[in-house]
This record gives C-alpha cells, sequence and structure tokens, in this order.
C-alpha cells in the first residue's frame, strides 16, 4: 500500500517501545482526525478494550505508519520544499521525533493502558490487577509493526493519510480537512481560534 | 474564542474534535465564495477540491462574522449564573445569525455596538418567524416556513428565504436599534464623493462656492485638500453620496457644518434621504 519512493523502513516493536515512541509523536490535527483514547474522534473505551484483548491473544496484525521527522526534514532539504522543511522543522523545534500517519488509535490505546488508564481492562482487570510478569513479558514480547516513512513531502503525506484512512471511514469534514492546502489550513486555523 | 463560541452554542468536545465545527465554518466560506452555492457534502467536497485558498476579503469576512458571534455569547449571560442552552439552538439557527450579521455590516454597512442587544433581537425575530410557521401546512412548507427554511440550510433556496425575512425585518426596524445604541450606520468610501463627482459640482456651481466666491481648477487638486465635497443632507440624517445632495465648500465651512443639513442654493441640488 505504501509507496517504496517514501524510503519506508519496516520494524517489529515491542508494546513497551511503542509506547514510549507515543509520546514522541505528533498528532497533527491539521490533517489528521482527532483520534485516541482521550480525544472526541477516537475509538470509545468499548473499542480500545475490545483491541487490547485481541492484542493479549494475537489477533491484531496492524501496522502503525509513522513519518521520520528528522529523515523527512533532511529529505525537505534535498528537494528543496520549502512547505515542507518549514512544516517537519516546526514538528522537530516541538519537540517530536514522529509524525503520525496511522495506527494513533492502536499506540493511544496501549500507551495508555501501560499508564494506568482506569477504564482500560484486559478480561475485565486494570493492568494493576493483572500478573505482573506476565504483563511484564507480554509487553515486552508481543510486537506489531511499525512502518517509518523518511523520504516524503508534507503534501504526499496528507494524500497518504487519505489513502491508508480511506477504510477506517473518516468522516466527511476529516476527509476535506486531511488535504494540504491553503484552504484547509484557513478554515481549521479559524475555527480553533 | 471562536471554538468557545461554537461549545457554547451548539457542540460537545467530541463533536469539536470531529471537525462538525470546522464543517460550519466551510459552509460559511464557501457561501460567501460563491454566493447562491448549496452547503451540502457535494458541494462542499468540490470547493475543497477546485480551491487552494479563498480571497483575502472572503477570509476577512469570515471572520468577522465568526468573531461578532463570539462576541454576541460572550456578552449574553455576563453578570449571571445561567449558560446559554445549547440544546435550544441548532446549525440551521447559527447560520441564519451569521446571515444576519452579514445583512448588518456588510450589505447595509452597519456596525453592531451592542452584542447582547444584537443576539436577543435575533432571538426575538427567530422566536416569531418560529411562531407563524406553526400556522403553515405541509405543502406551503417550501414556501412560508421558517422553521423548515432553517431546517434545510444547507439549500440555497431555503437561505435565501431566511435572509430576505431577516433584512426585512432588520432594515424596518433598524432606526429603533440604532436609537437603542444596538447599531449604527457606518460611513464607508460609498459614503463619500468620488474625484468624478466633485469634478461634476465643479462645473455644476460655476466654479463658485454658495458664498459667491471663487474656486479655481488648481485650488481642487491642494493636498492636503482646500475644496472638500459636502452634503447637503448630511450623512447622520441619511444624505446620499449623489451629485443632487453634493456641494463643493471650503474646507472650513465643510468642517463647521458638522453634521447638519444645508439648505439647497444651487440649481442641480434636489436632495433626497436614503432612508
Amino acid at each position: 500500500m505504501i509507496n517504496d519512493a517514501f524510503d519506508v523502513k519496516e520494524k517489529r516493536k515491542s508494546l513497551r517501545q511503542l509506547a514510549r515512541m507515543y509520546k514522541l509523536t505528533k498528532l497533527d490535527p491539521s490533517f489528521q482526525r482527532m483520534g485516541g483514547v482521550n480525544n472526541g474522534s477516537g475509538w470509545s473505551i468499548a473499542h480500545s478494550n475490545e483491541y487490547l484483548q485481541d492484542l493479549y491473544k494475537g489477533f491484531v496484525s496492524n501496522t502503525v505508519i509513522l513519518l521520520h521527522v528528522a529523515d523527512c526534514l533532511k529529505y525537505a532539504k534535498e528537494e528543496n520544499d520549502k512547505e515542507s522543511i518549514l512544516y517537519y522543522q516546526n514538528v522537530s523545534d516541538e519537540g517530536y521525533e514522529y509524525v503520525s500517519v496511522d495506527g494513533n488509535n492502536s499506540t493511544s490505546t496501549i500507551y495508555e493502558f501501560v499508564h494506568g488508564h482506569p477504564e482500560l481492562k484486559i478480561n475485565g482487570r486494570l493492568l494493576e490487577d493483572l500478573p505482573p510478569g506476565e504483563m511484564d513479558d507480554w509487553l515486552g514480547d508481543e510486537k506489531l509493526n511499525v512502518a517509518i516513512l523518511r523520504r516524503i513531502s508534507i503534501k504526499d503525506a496528507c494524500d497518504q493519510f487519505r489513502k491508508v484512512n480511506k477504510q477506517t471511514k473518516l468522516n466527511d469534514q476529516e476527509h476535506r480537512q486531511a488535504r494540504w492546502s491553503a484552504l484547509s489550513m484557513f478554515i481549521r486555523n479559524t475555527a480553533n481560534s | 474564542m471562536i471554538r468557545d463560541m461554537f461549545k457554547s452554542l451548539l457542540f460537545s468536545d467530541a463533536r469539536l474534535d470531529q471537525r462538525s465545527h470546522e464543517e460550519m465554518v466551510a459552509q460559511l466560506t464557501l457561501k460567501l465564495h460563491k454566493d447562491g452555492s448549496a452547503l451540502k457534502k457535494g458541494e462542499l467536497d468540490a470547493f475543497y477540491e477546485s480551491n487552494f485558498n479563498v480571497a483575502p476579503e472572503i477570509q476577512k469576512k469570515v471572520k468577522e462574522i465568526l468573531t461578532a458571534t463570539a462576541k454576541m455569547v460572550k456578552a449574553s449571560f455576563t453578570n449571571s449564573d445561567s449558560t446559554f442552552s445549547k440544546n435550544k439552538f441548532n446549525r440551521g439557527k447559527l447560520h441564519n445569525l451569521w446571515d444576519v450579521i452579514r445583512i448588518i455590516e456588510h450589505q447595509n454597512d452597519y456596525k453592531i455596538q451592542d452584542y447582547k442587544g444584537m443576539f436577543t433581537w435575533f432571538l426575538e425575530k427567530d422566536a416569531e418567524f418560529t411562531n407563524k410557521s406553526k400556522k403553515v401546512t405541509e405543502e406551503d412548507r417550501h414556501e412560508l416556513s421558517y422553521t423548515y427554511w432553517t431546517k434545510t440550510y444547507n439549500n440555497s433556496t431555503f437561505y435565501r428565504k431566511t435572509q430576505h425575512i431577516f433584512e426585512r425585518a432588520f432594515l424596518e426596524e433598524v432606526q429603533e436599534l440604532v436609537a437603542a445604541g444596538i447599531v449604527k450606520k457606518v460611513r464607508t468610501g460609498q459614503h463619500s464623493f468620488t474625484w468624478k463627482q466633485k469634478l461634476e459640482l465643479y462645473i455644476e456651481q460655476g466654479k463658485v462656492d454658495r458664498k459667491n466666491v471663487p474656486i479655481t481648477a488648481l485650488e481642487l487638486y491642494a493636498n492636503p485638500p482646500l475644496i472638500e465635497a459636502g452634503h447637503v443632507i448630511s450623512f447622520k440624517n441619511g444624505g446620499e453620496a449623489i451629485v443632487p445632495n453634493g456641494e463643493l465648500q471650503r474646507k472650513s465651512d465643510n468642517r463647521s457644518q458638522g453634521s447638519k443639513d444645508l439648505q439647497p442654493h444651487f440649481d442641480y441640488q434636489q436632495p433626497e434621504t436614503s432612508q
């Protein structure tokens, strides 16, 4: 699904690693939906718990897609793509290493579970109530695919976001806003000022 | 401020995260960008697909309308423990309110002075129109029902009907709204005389002022001006910037006249008010 031209590096990351990466990942509302456990356009708690249950049973195989900010910034400079340089530089200055393209709901769920979210449970039990050794092993051993895009402009990243989210049904306005244009920026900035 | 306005009037945090308010701003922008456009999914999709940006004057108007709305909401329940009850408002009503602000500030050159007063006036009219709609039969609803027009706000046929009844109501009551300090007339370029009109006045007056003191053509070109074009019926009293209501005067005479009307002096002067 992802074009090789974007220099994709695929890796298997443990749940604990994914939880760490989540805090270094920017969820950009300029083109992303506001997904994640604590945002209104994300999964419900029930959906997150269902995902955790499936993950625990080993039934999950989704891929998390991220942009690597430093590599993308380097690529933008090589291409003299001013819009992308400005974008990635700003994200880098904010202290992020990645930008989320897909999989934000799953990584958000994993992060919140690892950090003891009071409503996220496996087999009806919170993390603190589950056997510690077993959980420790699971969080270190269970892995998900992570695809890291390293040579992609911000405009192509938006297009990629729209493509990968076709199946997850962005709502109409989320789909419109997932477009890199001055119009979409004007609408977002004005509505949220 | 604008996001808070949406939160106060219509949407929960979850709906804001789902970009419901952004969709409404997109509809408003489309309405100003392409007058008479429908505001449904297809038109909005095409708007985003075919426009990388919109003109700065459209952006300015969108921001002015949203800011005025936010000021209305903010002013609504100051010094009170109450807040605006969002389950009594809806998207159609908010679009109607935006149309009213547009009618007042962009189409009729008034400025809202008292935001709470203006919002109250809008809600009163909304209540009156809603009440009248109760008597409308199902088959007449397209033609006569404000409630139906509000519900179908994304159809241009119906939002134009809503605009029309609000504009009529505003113009019928504008003098009372001015007297109550809720709105005031704004002087724009349209209320000043153009250079061509000044040259016409120069000839019509026979190159003299009303004291029969000659005005030279050279004086017309002076900067800072020595000669100004004033209104016979003043702007404040509804006088328009048209030649039959104009007169070239020495700057000092024009300034001392202030907002007082002049008696017609020259033959071409047949002033009428616009209100």
